[in-house]
């Protein structure tokens, strides 16, 4: 889902750059304020592995391939500023050291990957969770409807970016749609293996986890 | 360093183990075919063109920034490499960085053990 440079036009690049950086800034005072020192390597650790995840594409037949987005998967494991955060450092790793995604679509990219997934997908999880059994099966399947939901509300977005502030008519949208709603499966499998995996080892560095019956968070979400 | 200390470092190279071995060995199995922003593309706008790899190309526009050292994650192990290390490193940072900063500002605990 990187938009290259030639997807948006001026104000829309302008406009999602704005936004992403008002996000970005404020997850950068947040982290300041209220990140718990363990919590730092995992923010390092999280976007690594965020990066390595995103070069794998996977087939989803139809002559497409879809790779991770990792918004919700940061969201659920270190809370909805840190996403943001993490995603912003992993879009900027990519377009300045590979051209993945245009430098003047960072912007465009940090607001659907980072904002949209990382903290949209972060408060949808606490929704979700909330009207689940509470309980491990219950975190993990609001782990899936939200990475899913996730990839499926974050491509609607770009497709109505590109649409409506790009060179595109609006038959990209249903498209866009349609391919992603079969892309968020594999981000629901990946994200949900990867939380249950965390989870199982240490609940305690989980900052969602004060879901589960035994509260076992030791740190909050940032 | 404390017996939770270890345990978080344990988790911290366990999971930069993880993510070395996705972008370094995984990442040479990945699929080729467009992804879903550029299958989407060329199912509509460039479903008609003559050469349809072309038109998004052409879509997608110059680069505004032509200085990546790896373009397209070319020597894909060490795009993997570089990137796993880079995003640790700048995210881990930036927040350490952040944190420090604020060890330091008046009222609060400026001289801890740790400097």
């Amino acid at each position: 889902m990187h938009i290259p440079d030639g997807f948006l036009n001026a104000p829309t690049a302008i406009a999602t750059g704005a936004l992403s950086a008002g996000a970005v800034g404020y997850s950068l005072r947040t982290a300041q304020r209220r990140l718990d020192d363990r919590q730092i390597p995992l923010v390092g650790v999280t976007a690594a592995f965020v990066f390595a995840a995103q070069m794998i594409n996977f087939p989803i037949g139809l002559g497409t391939s879809g790779h991770l987005v990792g918004g919700a998967l940061a969201a659920i494991l270190l809370g909805p500023w840190m996403a943001c955060l993490v995603l912003a450092v992993v879009l900027l790793v990519q377009a300045i050291g590979f051209a993945d995604g245009g430098i003047t679509a960072l912007g465009a990219n940090v607001a659907l990957m980072g904002v949209v997934a990382g903290i949209g997908g972060h408060y949808l999880f606490r929704g979700l969770a909330r009207v689940l059994p509470r309980s491990r099966g219950g975190l993990l399947a609001a782990t899936a409807v939200t990475a899913w939901a996730t990839v499926a509300i974050a491509s609607l977005v770009c497709a109505l970016l590109i649409w409506l502030g790009g060179p595109f008519g609006p038959e990209v949208v249903p498209v866009m749609l349609g391919l992603h709603a079969l892309i968020g499966v594999g981000e629901a499998v990946i994200t949900t293996a990867v939380v249950g995996a965390v989870v199982a080892a240490r609940p305690d560095l989980v900052a969602n986890a004060d879901l589960l019956p035994d509260g076992g968070a030791k740190v909050v979400p940032v | 360093m404390t017996r939770r200390d270890r345990g978080l470092l344990a988790v911290v190279l366990g999971g930069l183990l993880v993510a070395v071995m996705v972008g370094v060995v995984l990442s040479a199995f990945a699929a080729s075919e467009p992804d879903g922003l550029e299958s989407a593309v060329v199912k509509t706008q460039c479903a008609e063109a003559p050469d349809p790899e072309a038109c998004l190309e052409e879509a997608a526009g110059e680069p505004v920034y032509t200085g990546a050292p790896l373009p397209d994650y070319e020597i894909t192990w060490l795009s993997g490499l570089l990137g796993v290390i880079v995003s640790f490193v700048l995210g881990a940072g930036l927040v350490a960085l952040l944190r420090r900063g604020r060890q330091s500002t008046p009222g609060t605990a400026a001289h801890s053990s740790r400097g």
